[in-house]
């Protein structure tokens, strides 16, 4: 049921890419991307699959879970694919009973468009398997830093990210807890017309929002008694390093999105 | 009729990293009329076994008979099973929902379908029994202390008029006087209605105190299940699982060591005065 929804779906293993800085996953992620939707020609497919398939395995996360994590968007590359083989004018290859064209074009459009989308899921499910979601927002408030001298509040928006994503889980368990008390005295959340099921919710949310509202204020109190004012002055327990190791990634990354680019335009 | 648990089984999040057996080989037999005290430290397994008897987890293995309802069953009326098997969760001020105490309570005789007069009828009696009165009803359950809140949800599910009622950890975080209240309470209404009670809770003072037959739950298993007397008995096994005697039976104990004739079977702490101020009166004649 609810708790099924993988949110922050971090792996806690031991690999070079989970030991890497965070920024330079977020940074190299964007690269990636970038190549992703410039990529043109077979070296140059063959070069991001080849680099893609690479990142998996470095990540040690178990191929399954990439699968896993393509499913739910089967269906949209598999539409897409099929809107692509038939709309996409040129020459056509075969014909059926309704007038719809299948041209070349558009066989060769579906399969690049296939290979785009799987490799945007796979290379951003790699740098949530491999990060924890604080050291994901360690990096976005280092990574965005240099906006605060336009006063862009990195520090508050960060936190408020690792807060957010730290009460998905406590907020899921809570409702699957109020919805079990109040199916305990009868309530029926699952029959009646769209007006009767929402109404049946309500019993359900407004207790789930008083509870949201008390481990709010609650946490605000505890983090005011621990002297929190802000970022300013603060230190880390585990502060983020830029290592040899992220130097080094970012010099093939930038090196094959050059060459991506180079085939692409030049 | 009584509750009847055969081989159940439950796993948690199978096929998952996360996968944990949390209830496994669960034979169970529950009279009417019994009043349980089910123990066992947390992630032993208590709060799963209860939620099956309403059918709120359906048994992955093994099946459960309550009233002669087997929940397995597809065309089970589970809201009638919830009705009769009328289950209080942990901290269930946590579910209040309504503008006034009144309606909070009415939630669940409204959710049976009965008419409006026997509605109010239920809630008045529920609401008594839990020892508020009249002048509360149109007040917000928001502006009660905690543990009148604990009493209104309680009442919330005694106005179903279940004849089996569960409570998992009904005293946990009040105060003394509360606390006292609220088991005062559940042991009146066990003693004035023909309810089988089922008590959940990690406090060996209270379960002692006003169950008559005690379940040790255990990783998951039934580890002990006998009267008050059988399972405090074996003090040692308890405190290898993590668990524990009544304070006052440790006292007994540690009198009985040092030569004092006092009675070993005495889980109270007014029974155990009584023998004591027997003793004293006894020497004090000799």
């Amino acid at each position: 049921m609810l708790k099924d929804i993988t949110l922050g779906q971090y792996l806690p293993l031991n690999s070079p890419l989970h030991r890497m800085d965070p920024r330079t996953k977020i940074l190299g992620l964007i690269l990636l991307l970038v190549g992703i939707f410039t990529v043109e020609g077979s070296i140059g497919y063959a070069l991001m699959i080849a680099f893609t398939l690479f990142v998996v395995l470095l990540s040690r996360v178990p191929l399954k879970m990439y699968v896993r994590g393509l499913k739910p968007l089967w269906f949209i590359i598999v539409f897409t694919g099929l809107l692509n083989l038939f709309l996409t004018p040129g020459t056509t290859i075969y014909v059926n009973g309704y007038s719809l064209h299948m041209t070349y074009e558009g066989a060769v459009l579906a399969v690049k468009m296939a290979i785009r989308l799987i490799l945007l899921i796979i290379s951003s499910a790699v740098l949530t398997y491999t990060t924890s979601p604080i050291s994901l927002t360690d990096g976005i408030e280092k990574l965005l830093y240099p906006f605060t001298k336009i006063g862009l509040p990195a520090h508050e928006l960060a936190m408020m990210m690792s807060i957010a994503i730290r009460f998905i889980p406590t907020l899921i368990e809570e409702t699957e807890k109020i919805s079990k008390a109040q199916q305990a005295r009868g309530a029926d959340f699952g029959s009646g017309g769209i007006i009767q099921r929402a109404k049946a919710l309500v019993p359900m949310l407004v207790p789930l929002f008083i509870s949201a509202f008390r481990r709010a204020d609650e946490l605000a109190v505890a983090m005011e008694s621990r002297c929190y004012r802000g970022g300013t002055g603060r230190t880390r327990l585990h502060p983020i390093h830029f290592r040899l190791l992220d130097l080094w990634t970012g010099v093939v990354l930038v090196s094959l999105i050059g060459v991506i680019i180079a085939l692409r335009f030049v | 009729m009584g509750i009847t648990i055969r081989n159940l089984e439950h796993i948690y999040m199978e096929g998952s990293p996360f996968e944990t057996k949390s209830l496994s080989g669960i034979n169970l037999e529950i009279q009417d009329g019994e009043f349980v005290g089910l123990i066992g430290h947390t992630g032993s397994g208590k709060s799963t076994l209860i939620q099956h008897l309403n059918g709120l987890l359906k048994p992955q293995k093994g099946e459960i008979i309550v009233n002669g309802i087997s929940t397995l069953d597809k065309d089970a009326d589970l809201k009638k099973l919830r009705s009769e098997v009328g289950l209080v969760f942990q901290y269930p001020e946590h579910q209040l929902f309504e503008e006034t105490v009144y309606k909070d309570v009415a939630f669940g005789p409204k959710n049976q379908g009965l008419s409006e007069d026997e509605v109010r009828a239920r809630v008045t009696e529920a609401l008594h029994y839990v020892g508020l009165d009249e002048s509360m009803f149109d007040k917000s359950p928001f502006e009660l202390s905690g543990g009148q809140k604990r009493r209104v949800a309680i009442a919330g599910v005694l106005a179903m008029r279940p004849k089996t009622l569960i409570l998992d950890e009904p005293a946990a975080g009040l105060d003394p006087a509360s606390r006292e209240e609220i088991l005062t309470q559940i042991r009146a209404l066990y003693l004035n209605s023909k309810m089988t009670v089922i008590l959940v809770s990690h406090s060996m003072e209270d379960v002692a105190r006003i169950a008559g037959r005690i379940i040790v739950m255990n990783q998951g298993k039934i580890d002990m299940d006998g009267k008050v007397a059988e399972v405090f008995g074996e003090a040692e096994r308890l405190r290898a699982m993590g668990l524990d005697v009544p304070q006052v039976s440790r006292l007994v104990k540690a009198l009985k060591e040092r030569g004092i004739p006092i009675d070993e079977n005495i889980y109270t702490i007014e029974k155990a005065k009584a023998a004591i101020m027997l003793l004293m009166k006894d020497k004090r004649e000799a």
